[in-house]
């Protein structure tokens, strides 16, 4: 047997550990901490803390992707990159929270441990090799996030949010429970790649033609196989091999629930009903943390799941294959985000419905990257669209806590008006964010939502090529996807129009708080430089998803004489502890 | 490199514009009409060598990745299209300095001029499609802010989001042509899409690319029936109108179709459309201009007009049509840049812009007068001006149309007749006869700022009708309409303007069109009413059922929406989640099952297990039938300990023990909360109910049919024997339950154990506060004085269960140490643990507890026969029922790794519960 521990998997599980000690460093300073004193400070821990994991993340790049921890994790560009994400959304947060939270009278040192560890969840996640550490990291995100979302006790809204929001959640979680156990009772496995490989065994060796795949998948069963318990060796293949079709089935039953609890941590319609509430309950910081972090973790963690476990090409294009859920749930939640965005009158509900919208484009890119013989490389349009999106919605997130005073929430959108005149740099920032938002150049969000429609695009035409059917729908989804960027134009602007060109309800005066100036412009600047010379950070998220390891990519593993290659055997080898 | 710059000077300006002012003040708007003038120099120099035949590119990577460069492109198209942008941008820059000299936010406005005027550069210079998407937005974007520039009025914002919805929506939807666009021809460079017309042509895409296209064009370029947003936008300033809304922003529409047509045109579907609905929209656009009485209404009907004519005149397409489009844009830009300015003064200076009450402004300002003069006579196409050249073009190609001449002719005709009309209107009718004793103000010639523009573009297109006027190959040709025409038609082409083409159709019908036209002047106040009666059909009913209606629709649709979708009720939003979680369901068992999927044989079940399952049953439907809670957590409690005995049966007691223990906790967790909740059930009524019942028995239906296939999975292997196989030879332990424990779960044991300590300290420091709390006796969450142990959790004093956990494992005498020690002392068990003695099982056995596996009951019962050496059958035991059945084969991989997978996710909350249990005994 090898070492328990090698010295590479602590290594590659850096970010996280780094994250979790700051954490715990500031739970024990909040204990030594006198009574009444500013906890501002522990902001900068935790932003130090953030930009360590970053950091850590950032020198780990020269490290080549490969499992670690007994097969539990990668280390791999897809959870490099994604942990310099969650790792900017969490500091901006850090940042933007203490004058905040003094206002409102909850200046307590558990928010920032609150958020680093959900952060550390988010990481753990993302990088996740296997459901059980998938599902407990996930675990460790929610329940931390639930506690800030009701984290301001003494607002009725919060907690009301914190509860809708941790009930819904806990559902999710349960129906996510239950869908790994039926995998894993199909498997007999819960290595994600593992499962991805177990799903399209049976293809005939040396052939890759999806049609042929097709038809011996559904013959044989992606099941049969000869492998099984070496007793000579002790070896053992935790699978269950020996029933030909028979768990199919079941497989598909908890692939689907599964899938069902991954899109509603995206909050896609018609899994959405928790989000406006919990983003707009939730204090403005939290709301930045879930709305940017949150979602950049559950749709990275969608990412890592749909490419390793889910894209056989039965189980993507088959009847009722995800991609036919994905294109719906993209247009509903493109539509009714939109739409119901315009019907709001509080920034932060709007934010809410146009964080649903934007969910609804990146599943338009995920349902291109699942579409016809499926292109895995589409998935980095994803990857930066989030960060597009995060900078975009953090920095808008972060003005709404910014310009809130002790009882004064800002939160309508007549809270703004008449503001860029009063505070221009501040108005700039926000119409920054805004046109960011709406996908207007030449900020970051047009390239975002540019990427997004081109690989919808490229999936079309690589669907007309292979002769797969409905490839014109994608040009549909494309179009309306357009359209509804238009209606989302007009609830954006109508932010600027507040800002610039009404004249002013109320008195508003900023907080004036340093460290969320420094967050607010880090967004405000990130927005436009990517917008501007979006190419680094266009081969950044290429980078991610090519280097993702583990990756199915519909080509097919080849097996000879019916027994899986070395490769499977390792998967399922001693990780069936 | 210059070219680079040149493009992005106007931004650079434009950032700097609000300083420069402050610090120039009433010399600003000619140092800031400098840039545009310098431009426009550097631009005109470019003009010998395009006549030439040569076509300047630059390009500057900028997104390599995406294949996205700065690339620009200067041939004859571009270069016209920028001279007019510089040279009346540099005049608009002027009039503005007068137009709006004084007003305090002028900064602001030069600024946005400034962005405008580049992003318009980009338009017409870009060579990328992106690139050219990206300066179209920003033109829209700015022009936004121009309309919206008078933002205290209601109005003008109105009209400034509506100008920004049809042409954002119109770019929005001409990106998906760009990008289809570039789809098909693998290439984001314009000019090497103009070179790959033929595949574009061919492609399947085609059809897509079109329309998208021409709905940004359309909407840029305010054909109908989007034609509506223009004259809205007339709440602009008006040095904005004069410059946006006549001479460029207008015609970048125009331009792209213009640019376009060597790859797009050619086909009887561009060929049609295009004079279509340019021909309508030339005809909708002289009717309105001559029911509207504002001077700048008017001239934005007659700017609508003229772009209806030139997209119809792409839209023809001949050799002549294309001749006559070039000739038509400098001259309709010259003309009515210098109109807008000259209603924009004659506003200035006598109050009003409503043609009815001016009158005499001949005498009172003498210059304006001679260029709304010169300009009008070139608008309504009288020679020797520009104009003539124009519109005598307009006619010679519409007689030569392949399609609908005959309607295109007379479209041109009437159009034209009434622009002549419009040319009396605003030139005419404001400045000859008696002053109009209701006019505002008495009127003075416009300051010298406002005079630079208008005079220099009227005198522009006399200079320029006259150098046209010679036959043969006269200056204007040469350096202007033959580089023009060669770039729209896509191939060399040859031009010859000249004044006088002899006696032909085209001149007879300009002398029907004088002559109606002096008719249609002379009775306009007495049609007016007839023209505005058209009102509803061709502008407002435009704007209600294109604009107003869908928009309001929109919103009601929204709010509707809104209301029924997020009405804030967890049930509702449970409703919807449960439904679509079973329509996933169900549409996987629809497509990938079939009945013999699904274990469905009668279970061969004993009495007591049918006994049970009814009391499942029973207990269920009572909850669901309670009327107050306590009869609610009684009956689900039964419910769970039935289940509970389900486990027993089927023999898997550590299971139960679970179940039975995380049953007794909830139902006191659920007595606790319920102190504080109202005794009042929510229990709906009638339909609800229904529905309710419906959802739930679905949902169970639903569960049940999973478990049924769940069933029906052959398991081959069991966890157990490989434990059974692989403990004596990996592990070298006899006692399998140690070596699980030990070898291989050891990480998991050790971890449990830290949580244990890290849980007992945690009791321990909430005891100690909350000791000192009741000293204190203040409700406040005060965390500790320094020194303490540890904090609780935020919510310690709210949370009854962990408060009477914390109750439960008091030791009154030393409330410190303990839990910490034997936290320890388990830990110190458990480590010489690997060998397998009967010491650490107290240990192990405790942290199986925690696990919510519980071995306790079993574990001294397998020790014994560990120590017989039956091992593989103590596994037996724990697998008990399913071995028995070699065909049931009950999922027991899942009922044995399922608890441990929740426990594992649970650990946090669970654990303090735990501590509580366990510390029980020690």
């Amino acid at each position: 047997m090898s070492s328990l521990i090698t010295p590479i998997d602590i290594a590659s599980t850096l970010p996280f550990i780094v994250l979790c000690l700051f954490g715990m460093v500031v739970l024990l300073l909040e204990v030594f901490q006198r009574q009444g004193q500013s906890r501002s400070y522990l902001a900068y821990v935790s932003a130090v803390g953030f930009a360590t994991a970053a950091f850590s993340a950032w020198l780990l790049m020269g490290v080549e992707g490969q499992l670690v921890f007994h097969d539990m994790n990668y280390i791999d560009g897809f959870s490099k990159v994604t942990a310099l994400l969650m790792c900017t959304a969490g500091a901006v947060t850090c940042l933007i929270a203490p004058r905040y939270l003094a206002e409102l009278n909850a200046d307590r040192g558990e928010f920032y441990a609150l958020i680093l560890f959900s952060a550390g969840g988010m990481i753990m996640m993302v990088s996740a090799a296997d459901f059980i550490v998938f599902f407990m990291a996930l675990e460790l995100m929610s329940i931390a996030v639930y506690a800030l979302a009701a984290y301001v006790r003494s607002s009725r809204v919060a907690a009301e949010a914190g509860f809708k929001y941790f009930l819904m959640g806990a559902f999710a979680s349960a129906i996510m429970l239950y869908g790994i156990a039926l995998v894993y009772g199909a498997t007999g496995t819960t290595n994600l790649a593992a499962i991805g490989q177990l799903l399209s065994y049976g293809a005939a060796s040396g052939s890759v033609d999806p049609a042929l795949l097709l038809s011996k998948v559904s013959e044989q069963g992606a099941l049969a196989g000869a492998a099984g318990y070496d007793t000579t060796t002790g070896d053992l293949l935790m699978l269950n091999y020996g029933s030909g079709t028979a768990n199919m089935p079941l497989l598909y039953l908890g692939i689907t629930l599964v899938i069902v609890s991954a899109v509603f941590k995206v909050g896609a319609v018609p899994f959405h009903m928790w989000l406006p509430d919990a983003y707009s309950g939730a204090p403005s910081p939290v709301g930045a943390f879930m709305a940017s972090a949150v979602k950049a973790a559950a749709f990275a963690s969608l990412l890592r799941l749909l490419a390793l476990a889910f894209f056989d090409y039965e189980l993507r294009m088959g009847p009722m294959g995800w991609v036919q859920v994905t294109f719906f749930l993209a247009l509903l939640s493109m539509a009714i985000g939109n739409l119901v965005a315009i019907a709001q009158t509080s920034v932060k509900r709007m934010l809410a419905y146009s964080s649903i919208a934007h969910t609804g484009y990146m599943l338009v890119a995920i349902t291109a990257m699942g579409y016809g013989v499926g292109d895995l490389d589409l998935g980095a349009s994803v990857v930066f669209y989030l960060f597009a999106y995060v900078f975009g919605t953090v920095g808008a997130f972060g003005i709404l806590a910014y310009l809130t005073r002790s009882r004064y929430y800002v939160e309508r959108f007549s809270d703004l008006n008449g503001l860029g005149y009063r505070y221009p740099a501040l108005g700039v920032a926000m119409t920054l964010f805004m046109l960011s938002s709406a996908g207007i150049p030449p900020t970051a969000g047009f390239i975002a939502k540019f990427q997004v429609f081109k690989a919808a695009v490229i999936a079309y035409g690589a669907g007309v090529e292979a002769g797969e059917p409905g490839a014109l729908l994608l040009l549909a989804l494309v179009v309306s996807g357009i359209l509804f960027s238009v209606v989302g134009v007009y609830y954006y602007l109508k932010v600027i129009v507040h800002l610039y060109m009404r004249d002013p309800v109320r008195e508003v005066t900023a907080s004036d708080s340093g460290p969320a100036r420094v967050g607010i412009s880090v967004c405000a600047i990130a927005t436009l430089v990517i917008g501007l010379f979006p190419g680094p950070l266009l081969n950044l998220s290429e980078q991610a998803m090519s280097q993702m390891e583990g990756r199915h990519d519909g080509v097919y593993v080849q097996y000879e004489d019916g027994a899986p290659i070395e490769d499977l055997q390792r998967l399922m080898r001693e990780g069936s502890r | 490199m210059t070219m680079l710059l040149a493009v992005l000077s106007p931004f650079v300006l434009a950032f700097l514009a609000p300083a420069l002012n402050r610090v120039l003040g009433d010399l600003t708007p000619w140092v800031l009409a400098s840039l545009p003038a310098l431009l426009f120099v550097f631009f005109a120099m470019m003009i010998g060598p395009i006549a030439e035949g040569e076509i300047m590119f630059a390009t500057v990577s900028w997104v390599p990745s995406l294949g996205v460069d700065l690339a620009f492109m200067v041939d004859g198209l571009s270069v016209t299209f920028a001279l007019l942008i510089l040279g009346i941008g540099a005049c608009v820059v002027l009039y503005a300095g007068g137009y709006l000299h004084g007003h305090p936010a002028i900064g602001r406005f030069f600024l946005s001029l400034l962005l405008f005027m580049g992003a318009m550069l980009g338009v017409v210079l870009a060579d990328n499609l992106i690139t050219l998407f990206i300066f179209w937005e920003l033109t829209s974007f700015s022009s936004f802010l121009l309309i919206g520039f008078n933002h205290e009025s209601q109005k003008s914002r109105d009209a400034a989001i509506q100008a920004l919805v049809i042409t954002g929506l119109g770019g929005l939807a001409m990106l998906g042509g760009l990008i289809l666009m570039g789809r098909a021809t693998g290439t984001w460079s314009i000019s090497e899409i103009l070179a790959a017309g033929d595949i574009l042509r061919d492609h399947e895409l085609y059809l897509p690319i079109f329309i998208l296209v021409l709905c940004g064009a359309f909407t840029k370029s305010a054909q109908f029936p989007f034609h509506f947003w223009l004259p809205g936008a007339m709440q602009a300033p008006t040095p904005v109108s004069a410059y946006l809304h006549s001479a460029t922003m207008v015609k970048a529409g125009v331009y792209l179709l213009a640019r376009l047509n060597p790859a797009l045109g050619g086909t009887d579907l561009w060929m049609m459309t295009l004079s279509i609905f340019g021909g309508i929209t030339m005809l909708v656009g002289s009717i309105v201009s001559l029911m509207k009485t504002d001077m700048k209404l008017v001239l934005a009907g007659s700017t609508i007009m003229a772009l209806g004519a030139l997209v119809m005149l792409i839209g023809i397409g001949t050799d002549y049509a294309l001749i006559a489009m070039g000739t038509f844009l400098v001259a309709h830009s010259l003309y009515k840049g210098a109109l807008f300015m000259v209603a924009g003064s004659v506003d200035h200076e006598a109050g009003t812009r409503e043609v009815p009450i001016l009158g005499g402004l001949r005498k009172l300002m003498p210059i304006t007068f001679a260029a709304a003069a010169i300009a009008c006579l070139s608008m309504a196409g009288l020679p020797p001006f520009f104009g003539f050249i124009g519109k005598e073009l307009i006619y010679e190609a519409v007689l030569g149309a392949e399609w609908l001449a005959a309607l295109l002719v007379v479209l041109a005709v009437a159009s034209s007749v009434m622009i002549f009309a419009v040319g009396g209107i605003v030139a005419v009718r404001p400045f000859f006869g008696p002053e109009h004793p209701d006019t505002p103000k008495h009127a003075h010639e416009a300051p010298l700022l406002m005079l630079v523009g208008p005079v220099l573009l009227a005198a522009l297109s006399l200079v320029f009708g006259l150098l046209a006027s010679p036959d043969g190959a006269n200056l204007v040709d040469i350096y202007l309409l033959t580089p023009l025409a060669t770039a729209i038609a896509g191939q060399p082409m040859e031009t010859n303007l000249h004044l006088w083409h002899g006696f032909n159709l085209p001149l007879a019908l300009t002398g029907v069109t004088i002559a109606l036209g002096v008719l249609t002047y002379r009775t306009w106040d007495r049609t007016r009413a007839f023209w505005q009666a058209l009102d509803p059909f061709i502008f407002a009913g435009c704007q209600k059922w294109f604009y107003e209606k869908p928009l309001a629709g929109l919103f009601a649709f929204a709010d509707w929406l809104f209301r029924n979708i997020q009405s804030g009720n967890l049930r509702f939003y449970f409703m919807a989640i449960f439904g679509a979680t079973m329509l996933g369901l169900a549409a996987t068992i629809g497509v990938r099952m079939t009945p013999a999927d699904f274990a469905f044989d009668m279970p061969d079940a004993r009495f007591y297990e049918w006994m049970l399952c009814i009391l499942i049953v029973v207990g269920a439907l009572g909850a669901a039938q309670a009327r107050n809670h306590l009869t609610a957590i009684i009956t689900l409690g039964i419910m769970g300990y039935s289940i509970a005995l389900l486990f027993v049966a089927f023999g898997a007691p550590d299971l139960a023990m679970t179940q039975f223990l995380v049953e007794t906790l909830t139902v006191i967790l659920v007595a606790l909360v319920l102190i504080h909740l109202p005794q009042r059930v929510f229990s709906p009524r009638g339909i609800s109910r229904a529905r309710d019942l419906v959802l739930s028995g679905l949902f169970g239906a639903m569960m049940t049919l999973v478990m049924l296939a769940a069933l029906r999975v052959d398991q081959d292997l069991f966890i157990s024997e490989y434990y059974a196989a692989n403990s004596v030879p990996k592990a070298y332990g006899t006692n399998i339950v140690n070596v699980i424990l030990v070898d291989f779960r050891s990480v998991d044991t050790f971890g449990e154990i830290i949580v244990l300590a890290i849980a007992g300290i945690g009791v321990i420091a909430m005891l100690k506060y909350r000791a000192r709390r009741d000293e204190d006796d203040d409700g406040t969450p005060a965390p500790p004085p320094d020194g303490e142990p540890a904090t609780p959790p935020p919510d310690a004093d709210a949370d009854p269960p962990e408060g009477s956990a914390a109750a439960e494992t008091t030791h009154p005498e030393d409330p410190r140490d303990p839990a910490t020690d034997a936290a320890r002392g388990e830990e110190d068990q458990a480590d010489p643990s690997d060998a397998p003695t009967g010491e650490g099982d107290d240990a192990t056995a405790r942290v199986a507890d925690a696990k919510g596996e519980d071995a306790v009951a079993e574990s001294p019962d397998e020790q014994d026969e560990a120590e017989d050496g039956a091992t593989a059958e103590n596994t037996d035991a724990e697998m008990t029922a399913d071995a028995e059945d070699p065909t049931g084969g009950t999922a027991d991989n899942a009922p044995q790794d399922e608890p441990k997978a929740t426990a594992k996710a649970e650990e946090a909350p669970a654990t303090d519960d735990a501590t509580g249990e366990e510390e029980k005994p020690s």
